[in-house]
């Protein structure tokens, strides 16, 4: 009895010594934060790095776009990741780079007779002003809106492109992740929503029951981003407090060469072709 | 003169420590919350909107969508529970009611996440992402837990009891209704608000099938969002005011559940004394 309760104050003894021990190995951590869709490029070129150099530590926390501009402008990070351009006022004292292109595509159920939508068709659809298929060419049944989250890079690209107000959208239901986007899509075959390109051509060319509707006249695939020729692109940035430093520029480096164009396009992102650093705006 | 025993030192150390943590945890929530309070989007806490990258944070649509989906759930699960447990406690066979308990035993220990899948392919094909929804997936998950609590509460009225209003010429029902459940009454209350505390809590199970968006609980077919769920979609991606208002939904959700136990404590205790 007595020493089961000695055992129970030394469980949190030794949880404070630990909290209070001083953390040697923080010199050589270098910290990346912010987007969660740039995030797993970072994770895959810092195991490449990590491998190479086995005293370097990077470590990638999420967070969204926002944290990673306010993080790399307080320099709590060695550097950020965004999913999004930055506001002039954002981008002052960053240094943002671009490293790859990503396009948000617009989903709907395998079995759905819709194969291609205008502007005009897309914002009346998120108005609530259009509400059922047989509007559209499609199978009479009322339209299941699919948008995101506030807060997240897609909702504010998607809103940004359509030139929608966040409080004007119509949603039936509202989702967090892209995955959530894509499950739910795939089990509900009057749904609409939109997710990241890489993350609906995945999810397609493994079985799962969603279509990628035409946009523009052109169909959204990783090589209408890379032409350039599909509307809704983006780029993803990596951000630097000021010049990129040694780790940052080894980072820039992987990236650029063939190893990195490979992890791109194994996450069905799109490598760009020559890089440069973007003047802050 | 007992000698100094530093395990029962640190065992009184951990029992300070948990007695001060939920004032703690609350404090905290105020805090971060605090500055939200007094900056400028305070007086959007009223609107019927929730628009945080539009700076309109009004609370009651999660309010209400948090108070509709948790207290349909609980008026569901009610007489489903209190149905099992009779019919387990006074008509059963033993095989019946051991089968019985083993499987509330199981279903009241499956975690939220499988609930939630359940209802993803099971409810959502018919009752689409809503009020509706959510409420069943809910009274799913307190369901077990509401019976097996009851059938514990009318467990401990003493089989005397039982045996002498017999005697009296009470019939079957007659004693059921009139002396089990009546002495039973405070464990089931208690339970009741136990169910309804972990209702209002919940997020991931009501998340993947209220629809999530913030919109008044009008009708059981519209999608709902509550407070739960709005951290668990927002929160890692929330900056500045946004991060600070949620703090407040939080702090809210703490509250109210705070209020149903205590709520039930009390009913619980008028019901003792009856």
């Amino acid at each position: 009895m007595k020493k089961s309760v000695l055992l129970l104050g030394a469980l949190p003894a030794a949880a404070a010594i630990y909290f209070f021990l001083p953390r040697t190995e923080a010199a050589s951590r270098y910290l990346i934060t912010g987007s969660s869709t740039v995030a797993p490029i970072l994770q895959q070129v810092a195991a490449v790095l990590e491998e190479r150099d086995p005293g370097l530590r990077i470590e990638v926390e999420t967070g969204g776009s926002g944290r990673g501009i306010k993080d790399a402008q307080g320099k709590l990070s060695d550097a950020g990741m965004s999913s999004r351009e930055l506001s002039a006022d954002e981008a002052r004292g960053i240094h943002p780079v671009p490293i790859a292109h990503d396009g948000i595509a617009l989903i709907v159920h395998a079995s759905n007779p819709v194969t291609e939508l205008t502007t005009e068709q897309v914002t009346g659809i998120y108005l609530g002003t259009i509400t059922d298929w047989s509007d559209l060419g499609g199978a009479p049944g009322k339209i299941t809106v699919i948008n995101k989250a506030e807060g997240r890079s897609t909702l504010e690209g998607f809103l940004a492109h359509f030139k929608l107000k966040a409080s004007d959208v119509e949603a039936d239901v509202i989702v967090g992740d892209n995955a959530q986007g894509v499950r739910l899509v795939a089990g509900d075959q009057r749904a609409i929503g939109y997710v990241s390109i890489g993350e609906a051509q995945r999810s397609a060319e493994t079985g799962t029951p969603i279509k990628l509707v035409r946009y523009g006249g052109v169909q959204p695939s990783i090589a209408t981003v890379a032409d350039g020729s599909y509307p809704i692109r983006r780029t993803l940035f990596l951000l630097f407090p000021a010049e990129p430093d040694a780790i940052g520029q080894r980072i820039l480096d992987l990236l650029a060469a063939d190893e990195g164009r490979g992890i791109l396009e194994g996450l069905n992102f799109v490598p760009l072709g020559t890089r440069k650093a973007a003047a802050p705006q | 003169m007992r000698e100094f025993a530093p395990g029962w030192a640190a065992a009184a150390l951990l029992g300070v420590a948990a007695a001060l943590l939920a004032p703690g945890l609350l404090l905290f929530l105020l805090f971060e919350g605090f500055a939200f309070l007094t900056g400028p989007s305070a007086a959007t806490l009223l609107a019927r909107e929730w628009h945080p990258i539009e700076g309109v944070f009004g609370l009651l649509p999660l309010v209400a969508g948090t108070l509709a989906t948790s207290l349909l759930a609980l008026l569901l699960a009610f007489p489903i529970s209190l149905g099992t447990a009779l019919h387990a406690r006074f008509f059963a066979g033993k095989r019946v009611r051991d089968l019985l308990e083993a499987v509330l035993g199981v279903l009241g220990g499956m975690p939220s996440v499988v609930l939630g899948l359940f209802g993803t392919f099971w409810i959502l094909p018919h009752l689409g992402p809503s009020l509706g929804s959510g409420v069943v997936v809910l009274a799913l998950m307190i369901t077990p837990t509401l019976a097996l609590l009851s059938l514990g509460a009318l467990r401990q009225v003493p089989e005397e009891l039982l045996i002498d209003g017999a005697r009296l010429g009470l019939r079957r029902e007659q004693v059921i209704l009139r002396l089990a459940l009546v002495r039973a009454r405070p464990g089931i209350l208690a339970a009741a608000a136990l169910a309804l505390s972990r209702a209002l809590g919940e997020a991931l199970a009501v998340e993947m099938v209220c629809g999530n968006v913030p919109n008044l609980p009008t009708g059981l077919t519209v999608p709902v969002r509550t407070l739960t769920t709005t951290l668990v979609q927002e929160f890692e991606y929330a900056r500045e005011t946004h991060a600070q208002g949620l703090h407040l939904v939080a702090l809210t959700v703490v509250l109210l559940a705070t209020l149903a136990c205590g709520l039930g404590q009390k009913l619980a205790r008028r019901g003792g004394t009856a």
